[in-house]
């Protein structure tokens, strides 16, 4: 336990690009540390930006096999954190435009209440005690107003939110500068506190 | 007037400052769900990667490859999107652990 413990502790102090080397170099092993240490947030973030759990899954592999393809070209000097981000939401654009392609004709049906994501509109059928249903509520609300945002407003908020990523580091995923970055989050916390006025205890947006 | 030197420790200086003020808005979005990925989800990946070509690394173009035919596809054989209302972890319940 405890050596098991050690050996996290030492993977920890392992920089993304002394990984990357060691993946090159053959170890297969160290390509599993930079997917430990990614694979929880990258699918946290996926799985809100698309609303679909199994989807989340695919295109979580799929970044990381596009990773594990382009060590050989990657700059190992900086973390590899926003370039996965960056990929990832250029993956979840691609499938969110397939989607529509698909379903074109079912989108147009759609009334406000379908807009939620399904992430945010999915039933429960198991019976809930007050305290959760109330929690399920409040992601449905909170879900519904990301959803709400225009697209450019919604990467930076679901980068900072779900992915937890600094305002450097969304600049470098969205290829803009950090002050834009930064800029497009306080423009977006208007519309996020409108969306939610009234529903939970936020002040509406003077 | 006697001049007082203050001490300012390295520490001082060099912790990085928080970004912004946190207000009602991201305390609220702290609440954000985090949906935790399954546990095959690490050796999906490892399993599509060991399926790529032993040369991926010093092929010149690998444009001719499609993502898509290496991935793990995954399969509900419970019923849709289950994990949705299943173990869905918030962030102030892990942190009161």
């Amino acid at each position: 336990m405890q050596v098991r413990e050690r050996a996290k502790t030492q993977n920890h102090e392992i920089t993304d690009g002394v990984l990357a080397q060691q993946t090159l170099a053959g170890d297969q092993q160290a390509f599993e540390v930079l997917v430990q240490r990614y694979s929880a947030p990258l699918f946290n973030f996926i799985c809100h930006f698309l609303g679909d759990y199994d989807q989340a899954c695919d295109v979580s592999q799929q970044v990381f096999l596009q990773l594990y393809i382009s060590l050989p070209t990657l700059r190992t000097g900086e973390p590899l954190k926003a370039w996965l981000f960056q990929v990832a939401r250029n993956r979840c654009l691609d499938e969110l435009r397939r989607k529509r392609a698909i379903h074109f004709s079912e989108l147009e049906s759609m009334n406000d209440e379908d807009e939620l994501s399904p992430l945010a509109s999915m039933p429960d059928p198991s019976p809930l005690p007050d305290e959760l249903a109330e929690r399920h509520d409040v992601q449905q609300r909170l879900q519904g107003a990301i959803n709400s945002l225009p697209p450019k407003f919604r990467s930076v908020v679901l980068l900072r939110y779900a992915g937890q990523l600094s305002f450097s580091e969304i600049g470098k995923a969205l290829s803009m500068p950090e002050a834009t970055a930064k800029t497009y989050f306080q423009r977006a916390k208007p519309l996020l506190r409108n969306a939610l006025a009234g529903q939970l205890q936020v002040s509406p947006a003077c | 007037m006697q001049y007082t030197p203050q001490f300012v420790r390295a520490a001082d200086i060099q912790s990085p400052r928080p970004e912004a003020e946190e207000d009602d808005i991201d305390r609220l979005f702290g609440k954000l769900q985090q949906v935790e990925p399954p546990a095959s989800l690490v050796s999906g990946i490892l399993s599509s990667i060991s399926r790529l070509p032993k040369d991926i690394h010093t092929r010149k173009d690998v444009s001719d490859l499609n993502l898509e035919d290496y991935i793990e596809k995954r399969v509900s054989n419970e019923g849709g999107n289950r994990h949705l209302n299943g173990p869905v972890i918030r962030k102030d319940v892990n942190a009161s652990h």
